[in-house]
């Protein structure tokens, strides 16, 4: 067979493989889920926020010029969500539902509600109460409230709504009318509906927010209504994705197309125009087959990867171009093999290491990665060669090299110096702010939101406890309210049935037959005095007789406004909304309960992402190294490979810190990238040098660099954070290195003793980097009184250092996630004073006879007691005690069990 | 006749355009700026032995405001003004007013003045079935559930005056309120203190 023809083959199966790609590709739906862009560590923990009552809901506010207007405009947009298959229900607290729960009462019957009940059985009282039941009952609004008079002529009722009170979702700072929730000056309207379990679905999102779309344009002049909550947050996402996906690969096809005729202009050069596509969709196609799906933000990071699959294409054009007469594509092939296979190696080896990333997202773009790096390797020697010509003109290279080794050495010693400066000076975002974006509208949107409820939604924590039924989750509940001396509002509404038993029993000790009889005496008289029956309130003494609540009264289902359960791995979950920033759960039910705060997963993150990172440039470092150690084989060679990395990291550094631009998630995840993707250029200049080869131009590196630039460039006009976040970070990397790999490298290859300052600055740079990870204690600090912290309760804990020093700690919290310790001698000395949280333990005040040792050794072992148990040994000693001890066993601490 | 209705009650103030569907009864009815007038109450309870009595005024001024003023047997009242609203108890120096803006039954009567007294033919329509009878209209309610407990209302239009001169209200439970209007006066200027509680 002649070669053109095996060539027209093998390009047909080429192009149909690609047809095939295409149409699957046209088949994608991206899956946008906040929970892909978090580390396992804690995507449990968001997990079951997104499976709390809470994030079920979806809330529609309203506003209106007036009261008038508002209720009209409220009453369409519930009227039109009432045909929404998403939505589950509306609140509705009506007459039933009232009387449900007061007829509910034995079964939360306990000893405030006693005393609160005691002042309103005394004759005067009772008479004074009947009078204004009269008064109501012949009023306008008597048949609002004849049920509830004929229910409780003595005013029990208002006593139990007390607590109803405590358990208003929006702080108490609103009124409650017709089914929804309105601000005090009757110009804004709350509605708050229960969604399915598909709501974070794109598709229902859109339904949910295009319906109340429609809704604003029939709303009276002046009205307008927007959405809050889960589904508002995905449509938003996905919004501004799908807008940044289209507008990224215009501009990096813009922007390449604009270098492409700087550096080629080249007919048969357009070939690298198509590598792109040729390689975006193949590996679209397999990262959605090997996931089940793919993320929008792996897609736009296509863009990247796009020049990233040009750079061997380009390569080989260069060469192919230079390559002397009688050269043929096999032998050109064979002299580029060894540089664009190790550039690629490096590559895909840098990707690699993101899979051992615990974030989904980071997973996906490896597989993305990897599978499209291989691909355009394939390109690059298979296909590229039959694309491009000979032509037999070496290229030009660049007059501006420097040679000056000296002025090499200072210019990228300043610049790791500064990177090592400018580590202090870095801010980290570890908020999930930083991982979604939302439009101005949306902010605009939320202020108003955030202004109508007092935040209520960001205030406070969430107590999952957990049971194998709804049952044994409210029992749970509430043996863990008595353990942590804290008010949990959901307990005094929602009993377990053996709570419902013990309250009964205490309601019939109160309600005795003497009491019923002398309150029924009195009632009566009250009541005929004022021309009522005798028999008038006969139901209200059967039900204190009975506890037991009239035939035509439903039971009670708070689950009408509220439902606190929820299904999660197999077990049922009561989710309480805790209000109190000091709550602590008590450790013996750490195994039922779970207790969440935005506050505490952000720091999470925040430590655990610190933690993979660590992991993964370690592995990246390692893997090039010992790569480029086999094909270069001479050590000095390695290391000035990695001299353009540093120099990008450290100009990452410095431009961050100088401008107070933000770290966030995907900053620090582009940094190994950095690594794999810069030492390429270090690779191929190197290569250069070494072989003195026509086929191995600094202009092939620059273009490189330009169509990498061009294509992480994109990236910053991006809106998502993210996508903005690893675009600005590689640009910024990838021109340092392409620079640096260009001008400087070269002089600093003539002389390998320049290496020593660079070794200095490395084993600088790597000192500073492990000491901003450094999990310190600090002394001297000074304590700050924290509003409430009073109303914790103090657990005292008794132990031992060094087997010789007894102590004594009391132990209180300070809020959701820092306990404040203070420990005493023997004989009640204070020795230390000190607060301690999971990342940080400040010291307030030491003994000073007491060795730092002594007090690091406390303050690590009280933040592994309380907030790492895993490092702690834990022998119960007897039914009264437990003893712990941490794994250097310099410490141990008896703990009272009922602690 | 022209019928012109004002009204009364938590639960309405009706016109009896929507009997007649009368566009000029309409027009006139828009030109009725207040309302001021006595009321005597009969409440026919099951719980009662006879019926309950009371007596008082009646204040209502567009767009939003409305005053019951019991004057026996308890010295009592309520105020709606808008979105705000309070009630009181006893008189002179032992009066105690307490604002019960956020109460559920003040916000339906505040609603239900609003429906009626911007004669909004839609909602009413929306919500009652109308039939016409001998000087006067009554409404059923087209909710018939069990959450429903009003059977019907019935308006007498007085044959002198553009007023109504009686209303019952009855309850599916069978207990009924029946209120005599008397004194009637239109469009008389309603002191600033008749509007304190």
């Amino acid at each position: 067979m002649k070669p053109i023809k095996k060539n027209g083959i093998f390009l047909s199966c080429f192009i149909i493989f690609f047809i095939i790609c295409a149409a699957l590709f046209s088949q994608i739906k991206y899956r946008e889920n906040i929970l892909i862009m978090l580390p396992n560590s804690i995507r449990h923990n968001v997990e079951l926020f997104q499976a709390s009552p809470f994030s079920k809901k979806f809330f529609i506010v309203v506003e209106a010029p007036d009261g008038a207007v508002l209720a009209q405009s409220a009453g369409q947009v519930a009227a039109a969500m009432q045909n929404m298959p998403q939505i589950r229900q509306a609140v509705q607290i009506d007459r039933d539902f009232i009387l449900s729960y007061y007829y509910n009462l034995p079964n939360i019957w306990t000893g405030d509600i006693e005393r609160q009940i005691k002042p309103l059985l005394t004759k005067q009282a009772i008479e004074k109460r009947i009078e204004e039941n009269m008064t109501n009952l012949m009023g306008p609004q008597g048949q609002f409230l004849k049920d509830f008079i004929l229910a409780d002529p003595i005013g029990v009722m208002s006593v139990a709504f007390e607590y109803l009170k405590d358990f208003n979702i929006t702080n108490g700072t609103l009124n409650f009318e017709n089914g929804y929730f309105t601000s005090e000056d009757g110009t804004k309207a709350l509605l708050i509906y229960d969604t399915g379990e598909n709501v974070f679905d794109r598709q229902n999102a859109d339904a949910l927010i295009a319906a109340l779309k429609e809704v604003n344009k029939t709303l009276p002049p002046g009205s307008k209504t927007f959405a809050m909550g889960t589904a508002r947050y995905t449509q938003e996402n996905n919004n501004i994705i799908a807008k940044d996906v289209r507008r990224v690969l215009t501009i990096s096809i813009i922007l390449m197309i604009i270098v492409f005729l700087f550096f080629f202009r080249q007919r048969h050069a357009l070939f690298i125009y198509a590598v792109p596509v040729l390689v975006l969709i193949p590996a679209a196609v397999f990262t959605y087959f090997i996931f089940g799906g793919i993320s929008g933000i792996t897609l736009g990071f296509g863009s990247v990867l796009m020049s990233l699959a040009i750079d061997y294409s380009v390569y080989m054009y260069f060469a192919m171009k230079a390559a002397p007469a009688g050269s043929t594509r096999v032998s050109v092939m064979k002299a580029m093999f060894r540089p664009i296979t190790i550039s690629a190696l490096t590559s895909i080896i840098s990707f690699t290491a993101l899979y051992f990333s615990s974030i989904e997202l980071f997973r996906q773009i490896c597989v993305f990665a990897v599978s499209g790096l291989l691909y355009a390797l394939f390109i690059a020697f298979c296909a590229a060669p039959l694309m491009f010509k000979f032509k037999g003109e070496p290229e030009k290279d660049f007059k501006t090299i420097n040679k000056n080794t000296a002025f090499s050495v200072i210019f990228i010693s300043l610049i790791i110096a500064g990177g090592i400066i400018g580590i202090k000076f870095l801010k980290f975002d570890a908020s999930f702010d930083s991982l979604n974006t939302v439009s101005e509208q949306f902010l605009k949107d939320r202020a108003v939101f955030d202004e109508l409820t007092g935040k209520a939604a960001q205030q406070g924590s969430l107590l999952f406890v957990f049971g194998k039924n709804k049952d044994e989750a409210l029992d749970n509940s509430r043996k863990i309210a008595l353990a942590a001396g804290q008010n949990m509002p959901l307990n005094n509404i929602l009993t377990s049935s053996q709570a419902s038993l013990e309250n009964k029993e205490k309601w019939h000790k109160f309600w005795t037959a003497d009491k019923i009889k002398r309150l029924e005496n009195t009632v009566k008289n009250a009541a005929i005095h004022y021309g009522l029956k005798a028999n008038a309130f006969d139901d209200f003494f059967e039900f204190l007789k009975t506890a037991k609540a009239p035939e035509k009264i439903g039971a009670f289902d708070l689950t009408r406004i509220y439902n606190p359960f929820i299904s999660y791995n197999g077990r049922q979950a009561v989710v309480h909304a805790i209000t109190e920033n000091n709550f602590i759960l008590p450790q013996t039910y750490e195994q039922n309960a779970v207790l969440i705060s935005q506050n505490l997963i952000q720091k999470d993150l925040f430590y655990s992402i610190m933690k993979t990172l660590a992991v993964i440039i370690t592995i990246v470092f390692i893997s090039n190294f010992i790569l480029l150690m086999i094909i270069f084989r001479k050590i000095k060679l390695v290391l000035l490979a990695f001299v353009p990395i540093l120099c990008a990291i450290s100009a990452i550094i410095i431009v961050c810190a100088l401008f107070s631009i933000k770290i966030n998630l995907f900053s620090i995840f582009s940094i190994p990238l950095i690594i794999g993707l810069g030492v390429d250029y270090a690779i191929f200049i190197i290569h250069q040098k070494i072989s003195s080869s026509e086929l191995y131009p600094s202009r092939a590196v620059a273009a490189a660099a330009l169509l990498s630039i061009a294509g992480f460039g994109a990236l910053i006009f991006a809106e998502h954070k993210a996508l903005f976040a690893i675009g600005f970070t590689i640009s910024i990397g990838i021109a340092a290195a392409g620079l640096i790999s260009i001008y400087l490298l070269p002089a600093l290859l003539k002389n390998y003793k320049t290496l020593i300052p660079f070794l200095l600055s490395i084993s600088l740079f790597l000192t500073a980097c492990s000491g901003a990870k450094h999990v310190g204690i600090k002394y001297n600090v000074p304590a700050i009184l924290r509003e409430g912290s009073n109303t914790c309760n103090i657990q005292d804990y008794y132990g031992e250092i060094d087997g010789q020093m007894l102590f004594h700690a009391a132990a209180a919290c300070e809020d959701s996630d820092t306990v404040r310790v203070v420990i005493m001698s023997e004989i009640g000395t204070k020795l230390v004073d000190m607060s301690v949280s999971k990342y940080n333990i400040d010291v307030h005040f030491r003994l000073v006879f007491l060795p730092k040792r002594a007090v690091s050794a406390l303050g690590k072992f009280f933040r592994d007691f309380y907030f790492n148990k895993k490092k702690l040994v834990k022998t119960p000693l007897d039914e009264m005690k437990i003893l712990y001890n941490n794994i250097e066993k310099s410490i141990v601490l008896w703990v009272n069990n009922d602690n | 006749m022209k019928h012109i209705i004002f009204s009364l009650s938590f639960l309405f103030i009706v016109s009896p355009v929507f009997a007649a569907a009368d566009t000029s009864v309409y027009a006139k009815f828009t030109e009725i700026k207040t309302i001021e007038s006595d009321f005597t109450m009969y409440k026919h309870l099951s719980i009662a032995q006879r019926p309950l009595v009371s007596k008082g005024k009646f204040y209502f001024e567009r767009p939003g405001f409305l005053k019951w003023v019991y004057t026996s047997p308890f010295p009592s009242g309520i105020i709606l003004d808008g979105k705000k609203a309070w009630s009181w108890r006893g008189e002179g120096s032992e009066k105690q007013i307490r604002n019960i803006s956020s109460q559920p039954f003040a916000k339906i009567m505040a609603r239900q003045i609003y429906i009626f007294v911007s004669l909004d033919l839609e909602q009413i329509g929306a919500r009652y079935n109308m039939e016409e009878l001998k000087n006067g209209i009554i409404l059923r309610p087209k909710d018939n559930s069990a959450k429903q407990t009003m059977d019907m209302i019935k308006l007498h239009f007085s044959p002198e005056q553009d007023a109504v001169e009686k209303v019952e209200m009855i309850e599916k439970s069978g207990d009924k309120t029946v209120i005599d209007f008397t004194n009637v006066n239109l469009n008389s200027h309603i002191p600033q203190e008749a509007k304190e509680p």
